[in-house]
């Protein structure tokens, strides 16, 4: 039988494939590092995907709405607290005698908050001592009598208190705060409100209103 | 289209020539061609499958509202107005008539208001430093539609690290974009169309600045564009000689980067930057594609990949300008290392593409998977994509106003059908005698 010769590769070819797969991995990886790089420094206009032609980002505003947005986070604890120990919502003469910001007018510009109730929500509205700033809704929205309990887990609208009862919580701001009418505002979206959002939205959870 | 050149094509492929001489490459394409009938009949038929009408979607003329901002620099103050349409103040509950207009008695206190808020909304800073406008007023349009904001303020220097925070409006639930124009007096003025939400925009950016932002923009043609992607495709991942691969993939990346160069640049005639040129651009492109992803069935070593690598390259970098000049105003007085920065982030992210694309196709014959399926797989959702971005293109063309363009797709899938013929009746005439063959006869094998 006749022998055919068959030369390998060997160690140089190893070496070679070795030195292409190295370079290739290389390759995918600095691509990806600088990839996100890019990305990393960008305004992340994916978060905003989500996002309704009325609903914004907080991180979006100018830097005195950002701090009246957190302002309003902060003091939204603070009546959670109360409501938990008392049983009811505060009024918002009530947080302001305790100094509890944005709702004792601290911050720029000054706002004049007011409560309003209608069923199972209540509306904390403040409004600007100067018209031409923007009006604050802080809506909380707590769960209809005999209503199943919501599984959604705990983020910027969905807060629960130790009796485990969830709530809706929205934050809303209108541009033109003297322009707004001192009344409980039942679909914020259709008067001109926006809805702010500290961090964007869960494409899952459902969004209400 | 690709259905006609088929059929053109396998009509010419049933010419044969005599045995001794040299066929032309497009008549020894088909030639194979049909001499793989059972394989090619299945080949066929699953591009047919991909090749089927798709739906077209019509482009409609874009007349939404605007809301226009005019930002102008004389000497150390700038001027700024504001247009709103009625419909995106509509929330500071203005009153009015039926007709849209501006109306009421108290309309004057409320458009104060109005245009102290918008002041405080655009939020205009020099070096992250708030300007305070020295002085608003507002007023109504003559046809009393819309509201003008009129303010002015004080900045240092020349302007420079003059920003606003610039966003879409909302009326009725639908979203009214922003056109700012900012006109620095020493430089013409630049125009930016702001469609989503609150953006911090830099008048005059830093080289760093305008880099950084371009390069994002590279890599978002890259990635979600898809066109770019498909065109790598479609060259890397069939077997072909490395040769015959870098000479394609270096005439598509340099033809891509001369289209967008030149496009892009001021040197480029109004006609190619207009919008009619970037879809007619599209439709070459995706035609070109298709005839790759063709010859990538038939002939996977075909001496004309270069020259439609080219020409896809050529077009594709005509859309790439556009896009690079949609977003020019962002640039500021850095245009051109922008523009070198769009271009090389495509062109190296092609390549990176390419290098992946080619490794992977190496690695499926060695898992088992027959050479066939990636180049079939690929064609097929490659010309997929292609028919659909050309019938989408060509229906928005067919505006009405130009019988040429109306009946582009036509007239291109005709140019194609008669290039393709030209250079078979070439080759076939270069090549020697013809002889009829008849039909089922075995074909003999010749020479690439």
């Amino acid at each position: 039988m006749t022998g055919r010769e068959v030369r390998s590769a060997g160690s140089a070819g190893a070496a070679s494939e070795r030195f292409r797969i190295i370079g290739l991995a290389a390759l995918v990886i600095g691509g990806v590092a600088f990839y996100l790089f890019v990305r990393g420094t960008s305004d992340d206009e994916d978060a905003r995907r989500n996002l309704l032609p009325y609903q914004v980002l907080a991180r979006t505003l100018t830097e005195a709405e950002r701090q009246t947005h957190a302002a309003i986070r902060q003091g939204l604890l603070v009546a959670e607290n109360d409501r938990a120990r008392l049983g009811q919502w505060p009024a918002a003469a009530a947080l302001r005698d305790h100094a509890v910001p944005p709702f004792d007018g601290t911050g720029a510009p000054g706002l004049k908050w007011q409560e309003f109730r209608r069923g199972a929500t209540i509306n904390y509205l403040g409004v600007p001592e100067d018209a031409s700033g923007p009006a604050w809704l802080l809506a909380v929205q707590e769960p209809e009598p005999n209503t199943p309990p919501d599984p959604s887990p705990n983020d910027d609208e969905h807060h629960r208190l130790p009796d485990g009862t969830t709530l809706h919580i929205f934050v809303w701001m209108h541009r033109f705060g003297g322009r707004v009418a001192p009344a409980f505002v039942p679909q914020p979206q259709a008067d001109g409100w926006i809805q702010v959002f500290s961090a964007p939205p869960n494409p899952v959870t459902p969004v209400r209103p | 289209m690709a259905s006609t050149i088929f059929q053109l094509l396998a009509a010419r492929g049933r010419v044969r020539r005599s045995a001794p001489a040299r066929p032309g490459g497009a008549v020894l394409a088909f030639r194979r061609f049909a001499s793989r009938a059972r394989s090619t009949t299945i080949r066929t038929a699953a591009m047919a499958l991909a090749l089927l009408p798709l739906a077209v979607s019509l482009a409609a003329h874009d007349l939404s509202p605007l809301v226009e901002l005019t930002a102008r620099l004389v000497g150390d103050r700038l001027q700024v107005e504001v247009r709103l349409p009625a419909a995106t103040i509509a929330d500071a509950n203005l009153r009015q008539d039926a007709a849209g207009r501006i109306v009421g008695g108290d309309v004057d206190t409320a458009l104060a208001i109005v245009g102290r808020g918008i002041a405080t909304d655009l939020a205009f800073e020099q070096d992250r430093n708030p300007l305070i406008p020295i002085d608003t007023t507002t007023t109504r349009t003559p046809d009393s539609l819309s509201a003008v904001v009129a303010m002015t303020y004080q900045v240092r220097g020349g302007g420079e690290g003059l920003s606003a925070r610039l966003h879409a409006f909302q009326a009725n639930g639908e979203v009214i974009k922003l056109r700012a124009t900012y006109d620095p007096g020493s430089a013409p003025p630049r125009t930016f169309l702001i469609g989503g939400a609150a953006e911090r925009v830099i008048f005059e950016p830093q080289t760093r600045e305008s880099v950084q932002r371009f390069a994002r923009l590279g890599t978002d043609v890259l990635l979600q564009g898809g066109a770019l992607l498909f065109a790598v495709l479609c060259l890397a991942v069939p077997r072909r000689r490395p040769g015959a691969l870098r000479q394609a993939v270096l005439w598509l990346l340099a033809a891509e980067s001369a289209g967008a160069l030149w496009s892009a640049s001021p040197l480029a005639p109004a006609l190619i930057t207009s919008a009619t040129a970037d879809l007619l651009a599209t439709t070459i492109a995706a035609s070109a594609l298709i005839l790759i992803t063709a010859q990538t069935l038939v002939n996977q070593e075909s001496r004309w990949l270069s020259s439609l690598a080219l020409i896809l390259g050529a077009a594709s970098g005509v859309g790439l300008g556009h896009a690079f000049l949609e977003q020019a105003a962002y640039a500021g007085a850095h245009s051109g290392a922008a523009l070198l920065t769009f271009v090389g982030v495509l062109v190296l992210g092609q390549l990176w593409m390419v290098a992946l694309a080619a490794s992977v196709a190496g690695l499926l014959p060695r898992w088992g998977v027959p050479a066939v399926v990636a180049p079939l797989a690929v064609s097929i959702f490659v010309a997929h994509n292609a028919l659909h971005r050309l019938a989408a293109a060509g229906a928005a063309l067919a505006t009405g106003d130009s019988r040429l363009l109306d009946h582009w797709l036509m007239i291109l899938t005709l140019t194609w059908a008669a290039a393709i013929l030209a250079i078979g009746l070439v080759g076939a005439l270069r090549s020697g005698n013809w002889t009829p063959v008849a039909p089922g006869s075995a074909l003999g094998d010749a020479s690439r």
